[in-house]
C-alpha cells in the first residue's frame, strides 16, 4: 500500500472516531432545529431535509432518538391517519422542547465562539511564567483577554 | 430481504421493549419504507429494505437510548396505578426500603427441559444430581415469580422483581432456554445438555459439555467454554470469546471483537465483526482451508498466501475439511 493511500486510512479511521464522539449531541440540536423550521414533520422528510442540508443520519440513529426526545417531553408524536395514503407519525416540539431548543442553541454558539477565539490566537501565547517572584502574570491574563474579545466579535 | 422480514426480524430483535413500544417502532418503520417507496418509485421491495441498517443495530441503537429502561419504569407505573412520571433511583429506592427479600425454592423429578424469561433476574445453573431452583427477589403479593409444569418441560416466568435465580440441573437435561433484558447468565452445563439464551444488555457465560448453543446479545459480552459441537454466538456490541470448540462455530458481532480457540483441529469456524479484530487460534495439527480478510484492518495468516480482492486485504490457505472464515470490516484479523 502506498505511503499516501496509508496515511489517508488512519485519517479516515480518526476522524470517523471523532465524528461519532462529536456527532450525538449535534445531531439531537439539527435534528430539534429541523422540526422546528418545519413546524412539525416526520422521520422520512427529517432524513431528507437534513440530507439536503448536508448532514448525512441514517434511520438507526433517527428513529431511536427521536423515541428518546419523545419520552423526555422535548417533542410532541402523533400518528396520522389520512383517508387515503399511509399513516405516518408526526413530531413537533413540546412548550418544554422549545424552551430547550433555545438554550441547546446558545450553548453551541458559545462553544463555536471559543473555537473562533482559539483559532484567531487565543492559545498562541498560552505558556505561563514557571514561578519564582516577579512574574506579571501576563501570558494567563492574555489569555482571558484574548478570550474575551474573540468571544465579542 | 423482503419487507415483512425485515419487520419480522426487527420486531424480535426488539424483545427488550413492551408491546405497545415495540409496535409502534414497527408501524414507524413500515410507514418510513413506505414513504421511500412514494419518493423513490424506481426502487423494489428489496432494494427499500437493503437501504435499511441491519435490524440488530436498530435495535441495538433503541437499546442505547434507554427505551428498555423507560418501558419497565412505565409498566411498573402503570401496575401499580401511581405515577407514570418516573422517579427514576429514588422510586427504586423507596420500593426496595418497602419490601423485604423473598425466596421460592423447590425440585423437581423428570425435567427435561427448563425455560426461564425474566427481566433483570440473574441467573446462576449448576450440574447437580437433580433438578432443583432457589429465586429471590422482593416481590409483592400477586407479583410473584411464576412456576409451570408440562410434561418434561419446567417453565419459569420471573416477573419484574426477581433478582436472582440459582438453578441446578439435572445429568439427562436436554436443553436450558434463558431470556433476559438485563441479567447475567452464568451457566454450566450437564453433558449433552444444549442451551439457548437471548439478553439484551446482560453478560452470558457458558461451559458446555458437548452440547450444542445459541447466544444472541444486545450489548451483553459472550463467553463460552468447555466443548460444544454446534455452537452459534451474535451480538451488536458485546465481545465474544469462545474457548474449546470441537464442530461448528458461528460468532458474528458489529461492533465488539471474536476470539476463537478451537479445540478440535477439524473444527469449522465463521467469525466475524464489523468494526472489532477477530482472532482465531487453531488447534494444533488442524489442516483447516482458512480465509481471512479485513477492508481496512490488519490480516495475519501464518502460513497462508495473499489473495486477490476488490478492497481491502485478504489470506488464504488450502486445506480441509476443516475450514475457518475469519471477517471483518475495519478492524485486524489472525488466524494462527
Amino acid at each position: 500500500m502506498p505511503e499516501s493511500d496509508m496515511f489517508s486510512d488512519d485519517l479516515g479511521k480518526a476522524l470517523e472516531k471523532w465524528r461519532s464522539q462529536s456527532r450525538k449531541g449535534f445531531l439531537e440540536l439539527c435534528l430539534l432545529a429541523c422540526v422546528k423550521g418545519a413546524g412539525r414533520s416526520y422521520g422520512f422528510a427529517m432524513l431528507d431535509s437534513m440530507a439536503g442540508a448536508g448532514l448525512d443520519v441514517g434511520e438507526g440513529s433517527l428513529y431511536p432518538l427521536l423515541a428518546r426526545l419523545v419520552r423526555e417531553g422535548v417533542l410532541d408524536a402523533a400518528w396520522d391517519t389520512p383517508p387515503e395514503g399511509h399513516p405516518r407519525k408526526y413530531y413537533k416540539l413540546s412548550s418544554f422542547g422549545e424552551r430547550y431548543l433555545e438554550r441547546l442553541g446558545q450553548e453551541r454558539d458559545k462553544d463555536q465562539k471559543a473555537y473562533k477565539a482559539i483559532l484567531s490566537g487565543a492559545c498562541a501565547s498560552s505558556e505561563r511564567p514557571r514561578g519564582g517572584a516577579g512574574g506579571s502574570g501576563g501570558a494567563g491574563a492574555r489569555l482571558i483577554v484574548n478570550y474575551k474579545i474573540g468571544g465579542l466579535e | 430481504m423482503t419487507k415483512k422480514q425485515y419487520l419480522d426480524e426487527l420486531e424480535s430483535q426488539l424483545y427488550f421493549l413492551d408491546e405497545a413500544a415495540r409496535t409502534d417502532v414497527l408501524r414507524e418503520f413500515e410507514s418510513h419504507m413506505d414513504d421511500t417507496q412514494a419518493a423513490r418509485p424506481e426502487l423494489d421491495e428489496a432494494q427499500i429494505v437493503d437501504r435499511l441498517p441491519p435490524p440488530a443495530s436498530v435495535a441495538a441503537s433503541y437499546y442505547s437510548e434507554g427505551a428498555e429502561r423507560q418501558s419497565k419504569e412505565d409498566e411498573r407505573g402503570r401496575k401499580k396505578g401511581g405515577f407514570r412520571f418516573s422517579l427514576g433511583g429514588m422510586e427504586r429506592l423507596f420500593r426496595f426500603a418497602r419490601r423485604d427479600e423473598r425466596e421460592l425454592s423447590g425440585d423437581d423429578v423428570g425435567v427435561e427441559r427448563v425455560e426461564c424469561t425474566l427481566v433483570a433476574c440473574d441467573v446462576s445453573a449448576v450440574p447437580g444430581d437433580g433438578f432443583s431452583y432457589r429465586i429471590s427477589g422482593r416481590w409483592d403479593d400477586g407479583d410473584e415469580p411464576r412456576i409451570t409444569r408440562q410434561g418434561g418441560v419446567w417453565k419459569l416466568d420471573g416477573g419484574n422483581d426477581a433478582d436472582s435465580l440459582e438453578l441446578t440441573l439435572p445429568p439427562g437435561l436436554v436443553e436450558l432456554i434463558v431470556s433476559t433484558v438485563s441479567g447475567d447468565v452464568n451457566a454450566s452445563l450437564p453433558e449433552g445438555a444444549n442451551i439457548a439464551v437471548r439478553t439484551a444488555s446482560g453478560d452470558v457465560s457458558c461451559t458446555v459439555a458437548g452440547g450444542a448453543l445459541t447466544v444472541g446479545t444486545a450489548s451483553g459480552d459472550v463467553s463460552v467454554k468447555g466443548s460444544t459441537t454446534d455452537a452459534e454466538v451474535s451480538s451488536a456490541s458485546g465481545d465474544l470469546s469462545i474457548r474449546g470448540i470441537t464442530g461448528r462455530l458461528k460468532a458474528g458481532t458489529q461492533s465488539g471483537d471474536v476470539s476463537v480457540y478451537c479445540a478440535d483441529p477439524d473444527a469449522d469456524v465463521d467469525a466475524s465483526t464489523l468494526s472489532g479484530d477477530v482472532s482465531v487460534h487453531l488447534a494444533e495439527g488442524s489442516a483447516a482451508e482458512i480465509s481471512a480478510e479485513s477492508v481496512s484492518g490488519d490480516v495475519s495468516a501464518p502460513g497462508a498466501r495473499r489473495g486477490a480482492g476488490l478492497v481491502g486485504a485478504k489470506m488464504l490457505r488450502e486445506g480441509g475439511p476443516a475450514r475457518v472464515s475469519a471477517k471483518s470490516v475495519s478492524g485486524d484479523v489472525s488466524v494462527r
